[in-house]
């Protein structure tokens, strides 16, 4: 790829975000009224813009990639996107956490909960756990966008990180920390454009859909040893049921990452800045299409992949690859498709990033400042404090953002975006739909739903689930062993033991303890 | 079905393709549905502005 065309195609791509971005910042700025009154956005714009922010380059290039290892059984994952992530968010969460939002006049995903219980220790936690662990799932995001610029222009990716840190780092200076909606739609669309552009062309490329899928279910025998020894016999069918990757597959990555979106605090804030239920309603149909075209074709893509490389190579896709799944998407982008392809790619691959990043670090720089020291840990906040710890909090996330992309290794973009979804969910997500639906829920339940999801989270992080007991290496100091107990449980994700375990808590000590605040909030509420 | 040889992989894309249609039609069915808010939601959504404005100078625009 020619450098002088990328950047003849990236520069003016930046050229109009910045003006998107001003334009829509000097009209909106200090003008409240403006911005409740303009209730006439487009909701084709609004769809858009939805998009760009749910879909980012960690569900392009890494679950693609590792699409490419477990084949079409991931197609799964979109179905929950559309089923949990969009319909039964949209619909049962979203227009609750709206009214909330307004009447409890929360503006981030912890004060929304402490604010339903009068809780000042929810909101100092949940801004710490947001702070701590979120810049896992930033660098998944910058890992992805980083191995497309390392695989398009042929760089070493540590270049490659440094070039898209400076971008990112431009873009929030620029005023980028909060999706301008016009900016986001510009984002959405390029990336449905790419990915629709993508999904006819690996089709048309394979002979059509039905031929397609029957050459990858012909290449069975050619699937790694590796793969089959945990489960994986073929590419177009499930894996073995209670195998090991049986296990990765849906609980990881399928029902971690399926349910755990409902409790992402930059999403949940989404549901904040919506107008009215109407633009909730239609939202349902277009952010349907648009995850059903981003998410589906890049699971078909990267599983796919290993019939074209395949034909034109003589090797599967993780074979070219050199063992990394993360640069499967990349070198399938560089090597199958037209060179102008390439250059449009890299405008879905750096709004995909950049729609994702900048409310990632509106979402850090808020529980830092807002909800960890201004409304949880001070009793006398200063503003000037504030503003300094909220900035000095955005420079500690991206440096640890970049550390994370250049240290996290191989393959690790899914599974660390799993992490940082499952986590949320097994802290948050009882707690949350309680708050929502519950009018007898306490302080004391929220508080026991949120303690008990994280103890036993990093419980099996650091004794039962394999791969990260083996990083931190806690258990084997402790006890010899790499993890407490042998066997398939190994391999179920922390979130499966670790949610039951918060819904249990949540509602039993709820039950068992009376709150009139929380109550007497609730019947303002609904 | 599809040149699939599982089952569940093609549940998974029919079902796919069924989870996009009802969204779809839901979208449809309630297009210009729940658009009215009353006085009070508006105000509390004009405060709610204010204060999320605030949030935001603080973050990009202020001086610390």
């Amino acid at each position: 790829m020619n450098i002088f065309w990328l950047m003849a195609t990236i520069l003016p791509y930046l050229a109009l975000v910045a003006y998107l971005g001003l334009k829509g910042y000097n009209e909106t700025k200090n003008s409240a009224d403006y911005m409740v009154g303009g209730r006439n956005i487009h909701p084709y714009v609004m769809a858009m813009s939805y998009g760009a922010t749910f879909i980012s380059t960690s569900a392009i290039v890494g679950f693609g990639g590792i699409a490419s290892l477990f084949g079409m059984s991931m197609l799964w994952l979109p179905v929950l996107n559309i089923g949990v992530g969009v319909i039964i968010a949209f619909i049962f969460f979203g227009k609750r956490t709206r009214k909330m939002g307004l009447m409890l006049n929360a503006h981030t995903f912890p004060e929304l909960l402490s604010k339903r219980v009068d809780s000042r220790f929810v909101q100092a936690s949940t801004g710490a756990v947001i702070f701590v662990f979120m810049p896992l799932y930033t660098a998944a995001v910058l890992i992805g966008a980083s191995r497309i610029l390392e695989g398009l222009l042929n760089i070493p990716y540590i270049y490659s990180v440094a070039i898209f840190s400076v971008l990112v780092a431009v873009y929030v200076i620029m005023g980028g920390l909060k999706g301008v909606m016009y900016t986001d739609a510009l984002q959405g669309t390029l990336m449905f454009g790419g990915m629709i552009i993508l999904l006819f062309f690996i089709y048309m490329n394979l002979g059509g859909i039905v031929d397609a899928h029957h050459s990858l279910s012909q290449m069975s025998s050619l699937i790694p040893e590796a793969l089959q020894k945990g489960g994986i016999y073929s590419w177009t069918g499930s894996a073995k049921f209670n195998s090991p990757l049986w296990w990765t597959i849906y609980s990881s990555i399928i029902l971690g990452v399926g349910i755990g979106v409902l409790a992402q605090p930059q999403l949940v804030v989404r549901f904040m800045t919506v107008k009215s239920n109407k633009e909730i309603n239609r939202a349902v149909a277009i952010g349907s299409v648009f995850i059903l075209v981003t998410v589906g074709t890049s699971f078909i893509v990267g599983a796919l992949s290993n019939v074209y490389f395949m034909n034109t190579t003589g090797k599967i896709s993780i074979a070219l690859a050199g063992g990394n799944a993360d640069k499967v998407i990349p070198l399938f982008i560089n090597q199958a498709l037209p060179g102008w392809f390439g250059y449009l790619f890299m405008l879905v691959i750096l709004s995909a990033a950049m729609s994702t990043l900048s409310s990632q670090y509106h979402v850090i720089g808020t529980s830092i400042g807002r909800d960890f020291y201004e409304k949880g840990i001070s009793k006398n906040p200063k503003k000037g404090r504030e503003i300094l710890i909220n900035r000095i909090g955005i420079l500690i996330s991206i440096l640890a953002t970049v550390f994370l992309s250049l240290k996290l290794g191989d393959g690790v973009i899914a599974t660390a975006t799993a992490i940082f979804f499952g986590l949320m969910a097994s802290c948050y997500l009882a707690p949350y739909i309680a708050s929502l639906y519950w009018k007898n829920f306490t302080k004391q339940g929220m508080i026991a739903g949120i303690v008990s999801g994280f103890i036993t989270s990093i419980f099996c992080f650091l004794f039962i689930h394999a791969k990260e007991a083996a990083v931190f290496g806690l258990c084997k100091a402790i006890t010899g062993k790499v993890t407490l107990f042998q066997g398939v449980i190994n391999f179920v994700d922390p979130m499966v033991i670790a949610l039951p375990v918060s819904v249990l808590f949540t509602v039993g000590v709820t039950l068992l303890t009376k709150d009139e605040k929380s109550r007497k909030i609730a019947d303002k509420l609904f | 079905m599809l040149g699939l040889t599982g089952f569940s992989v093609f549940l998974a894309y029919l079902l796919l393709l069924l989870t996009t249609a009802f969204g779809i039609v839901y979208g449809i069915m309630y297009w210009n549905k729940d658009g009215e808010i009353s006085e009070s939601e508006l105000q509390a959504e004009k405060d709610w502005m204010k204060e999320e404005i605030e949030i935001d100078e603080e973050l990009i625009g202020g001086d610390a």
